[in-house]
């Protein structure tokens, strides 16, 4: 067992290298995530082959042949309760999902036509409305909003 | 994807069969899964283009039992050689990965992302640095395994070499980068969460995955120090087979990401990397099959499988754009019997020519030994003589 400090300085020299490397790209903001406001010019169409439905405890997504590959970004689902101190700083309290990691709920055959029903559950308590939508950051840049639709829960 | 070693009639003597079959394998699940998102498939069809990331688990396995065996053999001489054995082998792995990931970085600059974005924007990408332990961005978004594979063939030998250096044998040094290479990337999917945009964004960051070639490598360890252990895991072969199917099975419900903790997450992954990597001895086994068009497509696509993995998204978007320029969107992109023969074929013919008019020729220009080149030297010192 003998040390070969050749051998030890080369593998230092370009650890040292690739330690370098990664420091100056993330040094100059690679793969920094900077946060954006939900646009408000977002279109309010709903994305094609999907129904929305909202009740005051939680909203069910209907989508038409259970084709969900198609809705693949990101959704967000951001609750305004009655109650702001128990929202985040910006009024309002953020979930985040994706139709890929829900288990359908109820699977619904019309007309030889299969669709697949997904429902998530509003966060406890008065919610004066809710804001559900798709998202993409592009570049890592959050977010470019596909589609965003209000329904307001107090009216 | 990247792991073919030599130019075309030398790899026809020294390919295996069977692993050309697991390369082919593993090169169509990705096109096939991509092409489904670029149109608009039959929904019962449409839920199955999650398979390209398995084609993609399966790729890394292969590649870290392949280039293992290389690196268990050269590591004998890295005791003399020093430094220079680990950068001989790092040269011989550009000259083979970096000119067509080069040219399809400038492709996506110009014509993917022609305007959106710059050159001085994603310069990290000729670094690998995309995606390193961080979020990746939309850019060039396949290059993200190949990230993976890059900085596997830095890090790895560096470890072997680290160890050897410090007095161990090339066993031990092989023995413990395996372990470094298994262990950390499953601690650092519990440990360094990335702040996720998407759902599966874990998926593609280099530090989580290493662990994946990292599999394909002890399976290179059996086969070179334990060849009864690796013709067993070969006799085997359903088990794995079994247990991927159900992995695959159980990703469809929407694992790992539906998985309650980071923990069952992280193992995840491991079991789906060992799965895939328990499948390379059955792979490595196969021989060729009676029918000699089966077996001449398979080596083809095995052979070209690197740059068919690069350039079938710009082939389909190639194809998309033609379509439109020629007012044939309508008719042909809607009807999947019309519109996958001519994105197969145009991945086929993109395939073809950049391995023809890129691939091939470095690896050719690698592979000139210093007898050649000081004979290239001298014939030149003579044609510029006038003789």
């Amino acid at each position: 067992m003998k040390v070969d400090l050749k051998i030890l300085s080369g593998v230092l020299f370009f650890s040292l290298i690739a330690i370098g490397v990664l420091s100056f790209v993330r040094w100059t903001g690679v793969g920094r995530v900077a946060d954006l406001p939900v646009s408000a010019v977002a279109p309010v169409v709903l994305p094609q082959g999907l129904d929305v439905m909202v009740t005051s405890a939680e909203i069910t997504l209907e989508v038409k042949a259970c084709d969900i590959d198609k809705l693949g970004d990101e959704f967000f689902l951001h609750t305004y309760p009655a109650d702001v101190s128990s929202a985040g700083p910006e009024g309002f309290i953020n979930q985040q999902f994706n139709l890929k990691a829900l288990k359908p709920i109820e699977y619904k055959d019309q007309a030889g036509l299969r669709s697949c029903r997904y429902r998530v559950e509003l966060s406890p308590g008065a919610n004066t409305r809710v804001a559900l939508g798709q998202f993409r950051a592009p570049e890592g840049r959050c977010c470019e909003i596909l589609w965003n639709k209000e329904v307001k829960l107090d009216e | 994807m990247n792991n073919l070693s030599t130019t075309d009639t030398a790899s026809i003597v020294h390919r295996s069969f069977g692993l050309d079959v697991c390369r082919t394998i593993a090169c169509l699940l990705v096109v096939f899964g991509h092409m489904l998102g670029h149109s608009t498939p039959h929904p019962v069809l449409a839920g199955f283009s999650f398979l390209a990331t398995f084609g993609v688990d399966l790729f890394f396995c292969l590649s870290g039992f392949l280039i293992g065996r290389i690196l268990m053999k050269e590591a004998a001489h890295w005791r003399e050689q020093k430094i220079a054995g680990v950068t001989g082998f790092w040269y011989r792995r550009w000259m083979r990965t970096l000119p067509l990931y080069i040219f399809f970085f400038f492709v996506s600059l110009r014509f993917d992302w022609a305007g959106a974005t710059t050159f001085v924007e994603q310069f990290h990408y000729l670094v690998f640095a995309q995606n390193f332990a961080w979020n990746m961005t939309d850019f060039y978004r396949l290059s993200w395994s190949l990230a993976v594979e890059e900085w596997f063939y830095y890090t790895f030998p560096l470890v072997m070499l680290l160890i050897i250096g410090l007095g161990a044998g090339i066993k031990r040094a092989a023995v413990i980068g395996i372990m470094v290479f298994l262990l950390v990337p499953f601690l650092a999917r519990i440990g360094l969460p990335i702040q996720s945009v998407r759902y599966d964004d874990a998926r593609y960051v280099v530090l989580y995955r290493l662990d994946a070639i990292g599999f394909g490598v002890l399976i290179a360890y059996l086969y070179t120090w334990h060849r009864p252990v690796f013709q067993s895991l070969s006799s085997f072969w359903y088990v794995p087979f079994v247990l991927a199917v159900t992995l695959i099975v159980l990703t469809r419900q929407g694992l790992p990401w539906t998985a309650g903790s980071k923990f069952e997450q992280s193992l995840f992954f491991t079991c789906s990397a060992i799965f895939f990597a328990a499948l390379i001895p059955a792979f490595f086994n196969l021989r060729a099959s009676r029918f000699d068009l089966i077996n001449r497509f398979v080596r083809y696509t095995s052979l070209i499988s690197y740059s068919i993995y690069l350039g079938h998204i710009f082939a389909f978007i190639l194809v998309i754009n033609v379509l439109n320029r020629y007012g044939l969107h309508e008719r042909i992109y809607t009807n999947p019997w019309l519109v996958y023969p001519i994105f197969i074929s145009c991945v086929y013919a993109l395939a073809h020519l950049s391995y023809t008019f890129i691939e091939k020729p470095f690896l050719k220009l690698r592979d000139v030994d210093s007898f050649s080149k000081l004979k290239f030297l001298k014939d030149f010192q003579r044609f510029g003589a006038g003789k």
